[in-house]
């Protein structure tokens, strides 16, 4: 009886190993690699996620048309301007819970081109899983070319035209982020993306656009994977389909 | 005690009674509520010694409403350390009060990141989403509410003002034959 009690700790200890070490070992397939490139085909029909963190005091879901609350939406470090979300398919959930941590977390979260080949982060030195974070989901078409327009009489604001846009964006730690970002259009100025001004001259867009963000992502997004969303072909990614 | 009617302060009752007219704008919910029954069904003014007026009943039932959102408030700022429930009441009653006059069928909202509150308000088709920014003096900000409206889904313009004409534009949508402005 003892012995088979020594294999079976054995056994499971075995494989605990195999986990944590499929667990640590970073998921190279999000990295920017020579073969990729930028992805400028239609995506309307594809899936966006972002994690959050719940809080033990806060629920998820708010109101009686149980949207997403509005903690869970934008992350108090997140720039709304500029908000970072991931495209569903090759990246995951799992992959997801990877946070950029440690001295090199500037470097990691660094814009670059698609095909850069960056140093492949360390667990525990460059990166963490978080196993706790939960996730929402956004389809691209839901966002993507929405436009708003602000018509002020107010002098401290200001008359401006606002298109969604969701960009392809890289970064070295991960091939499949998105950013989803707002190109202003005044008249008498050339249209610029609101996330390029200096912060003191975003305030005057700041909380429309803030506002805008907010009500579109409740309004659109679900905790729930419950869409019909298409996943990217290789050839809208790789420069040359092996 | 046996219950009398008082009839020496009937003009002095009514007197009363027309200055909170004065002080309520046609379009608001309860203003029309007031009218059908002070002037139609129930003379509540004279018996008002033995029961509370449909006036005071409506004002402690708004009192009772506001009391609830206030403990509202106070338990999502207590949730959010860069909220401060004591410095933030004011400028809060004073939102929740406008919206709490309009014929909602759900009003709810939660805190964000911005230094705002960002209420869903419901009534049959539509949908508004109001955000409502403090007055934030530190970063040269001041009050600030932005009002996006959707009918069965569809979004209409969106609104950005002060509190008060945002509510004035919201009045107009939810009822757009009563809603005057009146200039003194």
């Amino acid at each position: 009886m003892a012995l088979v009690i020594k294999y079976a700790k054995y056994i499971c200890n075995w494989f605990k190993g195999i986990f944590s070490s499929y667990k640590t070992k970073y998921p190279n397939h999000i990295l920017p690699s020579e073969n990729k490139k930028l992805i400028v085909s239609d995506i309307s029909d594809c899936l966006l996620i972002r994690h959050f963190s719940e809080k033990s005091n806060v629920p998820v879901l708010d109101g009686p048309k149980n949207y997403i609350n509005q903690a869970y939406i934008i992350h108090p470090s997140s720039n709304i301007s500029d908000l970072s979300t991931n495209l569903l398919g090759i990246f995951g959930y799992e992959e997801g819970k990877i946070k950029i941590v440690g001295n090199k977390l500037r470097y990691f979260n660094t814009y670059c081109q698609p095909d850069f080949k960056p140093e492949i982060p360390i667990h525990r030195e460059d990166y963490q899983i978080e196993d706790e974070r939960k996730f929402w989901h956004l389809m691209v078409k839901d966002v993507e070319s929405l436009q708003v327009e602000y018509n002020s009489e107010n002098k401290n604001s200001k008359s401006f035209l606002a298109e969604c846009k969701v960009l392809h964006t890289p970064m070295r730690w991960n091939y499949w982020h998105f950013s989803i970002r707002w190109l202003i259009t005044e008249t008498n100025r050339t249209p610029f993306f609101l996330n390029d001004l200096p912060s003191n001259q975003q305030k005057r867009y700041f909380r429309k656009i803030a506002s805008e963000t907010r009500s579109i992502i409740s309004m659109k997004a679900r905790v729930v994977n419950n869409f019909t969303y298409r996943k990217i072909k290789e050839s809208e990614y790789l420069k040359k389909v092996l | 005690m046996a219950a009398t009617i008082d009839k020496s302060n009937i003009s002095l009752q009514q007197r009363q009674t027309a200055s909170v007219f004065k002080h309520k704008q046609r379009g608001d919910g309860y203003c029309l509520a007031l009218n059908n029954f002070v002037h139609s069904t129930v003379p509540a003014e004279r018996y008002n010694h033995i029961r509370p007026s449909i006036h005071q009943s409506l004002y402690l039932h708004e009192t009772k409403n506001l009391v609830l959102h206030l403990n509202r408030f106070k338990k999502l700022c207590e949730l959010d350390s860069s909220y401060n429930y004591e410095n933030l009441k004011g400028e809060f009653t004073k939102v929740i009060f406008e919206l709490l006059s309009l014929p909602f069928d759900n009003i709810s909202y939660s805190l964000t990141f911005e230094n705002s509150v960002f209420f869903i308000l419901l009534k049959d088709d539509f949908e508004f989403h109001l955000n409502y920014f403090f007055n934030d003096e530190n970063y040269g900000f001041g009050e600030e509410a932005v009002l996006i409206t959707y009918i069965n889904g569809v979004k209409q313009p969106s609104k950005d003002d002060g509190l008060d004409d945002v509510i004035l534009h919201l009045k107009s949508i939810l009822n757009p034959e009563e809603t005057y402005t009146f200039w003194l």
